[in-house]
């Protein structure tokens, strides 16, 4: 999509969404809310602790988390043979999308799953956020690798933000799950370099519609985290 | 009633301080934006009102923990989506029911008051189909006229996040609005 088109059509969308009528609460409704509050408040009843994430969400958050990683190593070989979407086939149950953005979303689902009780690092940079939402009991917790690669991969494909690679080293062109692909940035965490690959012949700055980048431990050559803004729900 | 970010703060400060006077303001300044967010985003107005009172109970009891690094409007839109998050889970429902015709409280009469009206459930009934992430960075951005990083702080997401969102959900809208995809 070109970028003047791009820009009509988010302002017809714009356009649209601001012809919608104001909402306002009628004065029962005020009232209402105002006096179920105050009896809450003032009946000094314990603190409200509305349904927490189930278990089993969490459980199956992590172990999402835990597959995509797991994929990224068995495509890459270290866990033995195995195909580039591995670690995306892994989300595939339980998710409402089944699109590349399910694998950054499902990151940031247990990333915001966590956050109703502030685990995320921007919840822990800003206090007024850090333990606001309806689930108090999980610390604070650092960012995941593929959390901290998720919003390289945005700045690099949303922003536009590409770091010239340092050593130029393509030796894992041929490797597993970066057919087609080519060396367009690299970022560093935690004192590992990663390598990120982009399909030949896309651009990074928001301006296509379908956006992916691959990150690669250039040590192994092992897919470390696919991100993916794609088309479709 | 709006009051200033400092205002708002203050007010905020001495609610924690157990103000009953002040939390009613902070109330009072912000309870229509958190109902407008909520019912858009739950497409029920009992709902809405559920979390809206959930969202203020836990501003009051929360209070002491602001720190004044956001706006309160801001603060308490990430306590109102999360809420809102949490009914969705609740209830089993990822997307919420389009409004119910009649909720417009505008009153058509003419026949260009009923087209737009006709138009805007339409695009409600859009906005009620997308998932519930992108909804509510719509709802925030599109409709409520934050900045970017407000939206960031309050649905708890890097800006990057927000702008994939918006770009997915007005493509969404878009085509459901019978828009060019471009």
């Amino acid at each position: 999509m070109r970028s003047q088109d791009r820009e009509q059509f988010e302002a017809r969308v714009k356009e649209a969404l601001s012809s919608l009528e104001p909402i306002t609460m009628s004065d029962a409704e005020r009232a209402r809310l105002r006096q179920a509050v105050w009896t809450e408040l003032r009946s000094g009843a314990p603190e409200r602790v509305p349904a927490r994430i189930p278990w089993r969400a969490r459980i199956a958050g992590a172990a999402a988390v835990v597959a995509v990683v797991a994929g990224g190593l068995y495509a890459g070989g270290v866990l033995g043979s195995g195909s580039p979407d591995a670690g995306l086939t892994a989300l595939g149950g339980g998710e409402e999308e089944r699109s590349g953005t399910t694998f950054a979303i499902a990151a940031e689902t247990h990333s915001s799953g966590g956050d109703t009780a502030a685990t995320s690092s921007s919840d822990a940079e800003d206090g007024d956020l850090q333990t606001l939402g309806t689930n108090d009991a999980v610390e604070v917790a650092p960012p995941s690798l593929q959390q901290r690669l998720s919003r390289e991969a945005e700045k690099i494909l949303l922003d536009g933000e590409v770091r010239a690679t340092g050593s130029g080293d393509t030796s894992c062109q041929d490797s597993p799950g970066l057919e087609g692909h080519e060396l367009v940035s690299e970022v560093e965490v935690d004192g590992t370099v990663y390598q990120a690959w982009a399909p030949r012949g896309q651009r990074s700055g928001g301006e296509q519609a379908d956006l992916s980048l691959t990150f690669v431990d250039p040590a192994d050559c092992s897919v470390v985290l696919h991100f993916g803004i794609a088309p479709g729900e | 009633m709006t009051t200033s970010h400092q205002e708002d703060a203050a007010l905020l400060a001495r609610a924690a301080a157990g103000d009953h006077d002040a939390f009613t303001a902070v109330m009072r300044a912000h309870e229509d934006r958190v109902f407008a967010v909520c019912l858009r985003m739950l497409g029920d107005r009992e709902a809405a009102l559920d979390v809206t009172q959930e969202t203020f109970i836990t501003a009051f009891r929360k209070a002491h923990q602001f720190q004044g690094n956001s706006a309160v409007g801001t603060w308490l839109y990430r306590i109102a989506v999360n809420n809102c998050y949490d009914w969705l889970r609740r209830h089993k429902r990822r997307r919420a029911e389009a409004l119910p015709e009649g909720w417009d409280q505008a009153d058509p009469a003419s026949t260009e008051e009923v087209e737009a009206a006709a138009h805007r459930h339409e695009i409600q009934v859009a906005l009620a189909a997308l998932p519930s992430e992108y909804r509510a960075a719509v709802i925030l951005s599109d409709i409520e006229g934050m900045a970017l990083p407000d939206v960031a702080a309050a649905l708890g997401v890097p800006v990057g996040t927000v702008k994939s969102r918006l770009f997915r959900a007005r493509r969404i809208l878009a085509e459901r609005l019978g828009e060019p995809k471009g």
